[in-house]
């Protein structure tokens, strides 16, 4: 395949990558690492490298327009990062050793594991009911001032929120950046869940915060693998540009979709591209 | 309000915080797409026979991390240097995002949520300038 070819589908695969991503808070590099490896041969902590560059095209979009429509909660976004942070360093950190100790392949089999463990996640944060009332904040949230409000165009009225459990929120965020890092995905189902799940904050305010956040995630292992030489821009940037584009398509739309539409759109993609990952590790695709 | 019992919200940022972080976001991201872009456009210009492969083993970024080689890479206009330009600048939109919190909170009286987006630009910091050249 030449550059020019080469380019223009890693285009493609990142607008596909970029719309599924920025719909779901998950970041387009859960659809395009797996893609990178199995349809075009690139070696995982190259794949992961590209992955982290995509993630900060989709972080800078669809954060962008989220902060522009004050759907992103900063204060609740700072305050995670905190534990994010940390997580990608060492995540990073820890996919540099493996892949020096020739273990690339048990990532790419971890990687698959990941992917399919969120797909039950996935569907059963789907049925959970819509938000409806403010949660009691504990004292960490109060310190912070971690509440806010935003307007719900579908249900138009303005719905408050508080963060609740604020520590073992920071737990589980501290696990997402872990995996970000490692595997070069967002970690945003971490950030979504422990959003909506421990600080109780509405989905379509964990999804637009998580997006805003996963750039910050995504710089902190981005700097350790580009350092290591496993960020190579002739595949990050096609694959960048796409995401990007793909990311202000989606960012356009969540606003207007529901809930569970949302979810219902990733989880075949998840599963599919978690399986074929695993065989490939196996070295059985 | 959907809740009578909840607390009210604190004071939320003034919309010149918002309308500032998302221009940040957006200047960046533009500015290093299109070096990431016009790079690859003048590298498939210069090298239109040249193999995926080939660009895959071989990762263009390596040679330009040492800064004196990027810089005399710019002056030669290498594709390449460009190319590693764009990346270091997409790196750098989050990390100025985070700056720009940080000088927003301070200015608006929240000492401790600025303190607290200090203590994550010391971490990304650590992790570029320390962590990243321990583990080569």
């Amino acid at each position: 395949m030449d550059l020019l070819e080469f380019a223009l589908l890693l285009v493609l695969t990142g607008v596909f990558a970029g719309l599924v991503g920025s719909l779901t808070g998950l970041g387009g590099a859960v659809v395009a690492i797996p893609v990178l490896v199995i349809v075009f041969g690139v070696p995982f902590p190259e794949a992961a490298g590209a992955g982290l560059l995509t993630i900060l095209a989709t972080s800078s979009t669809t954060g962008a327009a989220y902060v522009r429509d004050h759907l992103s909660d900063l204060r609740i976004g700072m305050f995670l990062e905190i534990a994010t942070v940390p997580g990608a360093l060492a995540g990073a950190t820890a996919t540099v050793f493996l892949v020096h100790a020739q273990l690339a392949d048990a990532l790419l089999i971890a990687l698959g594991l990941v992917l399919l463990a969120l797909v039950p996640g996935t569907i059963a944060r789907g049925r959970e009911p819509a938000y409806t009332t403010a949660a009691e904040p504990d004292d960490v949230s109060r310190r912070f001032g971690l509440s806010g409000a935003y307007y719900d165009g579908r249900r138009q009225e303005r719905l408050t929120y508080n963060a609740a459990r604020t520590r073992p929120a920071l737990g589980v965020a501290f696990v997402g950046g872990l995996v970000a890092g490692m595997f070069g995905i967002g970690g945003g189902v971490f950030k979504v869940l422990a959003m909506e799940h421990y600080l109780r904050l509405p989905m379509k305010v964990a999804t637009a915060t998580s997006n805003f956040m996963i750039g910050v995630t995504g710089a902190a292992g981005a700097s350790v693998l580009m350092v290591a030489g496993y960020v190579n821009p002739v595949i990050g940037a096609p694959l960048a540009l796409g995401t990007a584009l793909g990311a202000v398509v989606g960012s356009r739309v969540l606003p207007r979709l529901r809930n569970r539409t949302v979810r219902w759109l990733f989880v075949p993609v998840l599963a599919v591209l978690g399986v074929e990952v695993i065989l490939r590790g196996l070295g059985l695709a | 309000m959907n809740d009578a019992t909840a607390p009210p919200p604190p004071g939320d940022l003034p919309p010149s915080v918002y309308r500032l972080m998302s221009g940040t976001l957006r200047v960046g991201l533009v500015l290093a797409l299109v070096l990431l872009v016009s790079s690859i456009a003048a590298l498939i210009v210069r090298s239109p026979d040249s193999s995926s492969g080939s660009w895959i083993a071989a990762n263009p970024l390596v040679r330009y991390l040492d800064l004196r080689v990027l810089g005399s890479g710019l002056a030669a206009r290498a594709p390449e240097a460009y190319l590693t330009l764009g990346v270091f600048a997409l790196v750098a939109v989050p990390v100025v995002r985070v700056v720009t919190g940080m000088y927003a909170f301070f200015v608006h009286g929240e000492r401790r949520m600025g303190l607290l987006t200090t203590g994550v630009l010391a971490l990304l910091l650590f992790g570029l300038l320390v962590l990243g050249p321990l583990v080569r």
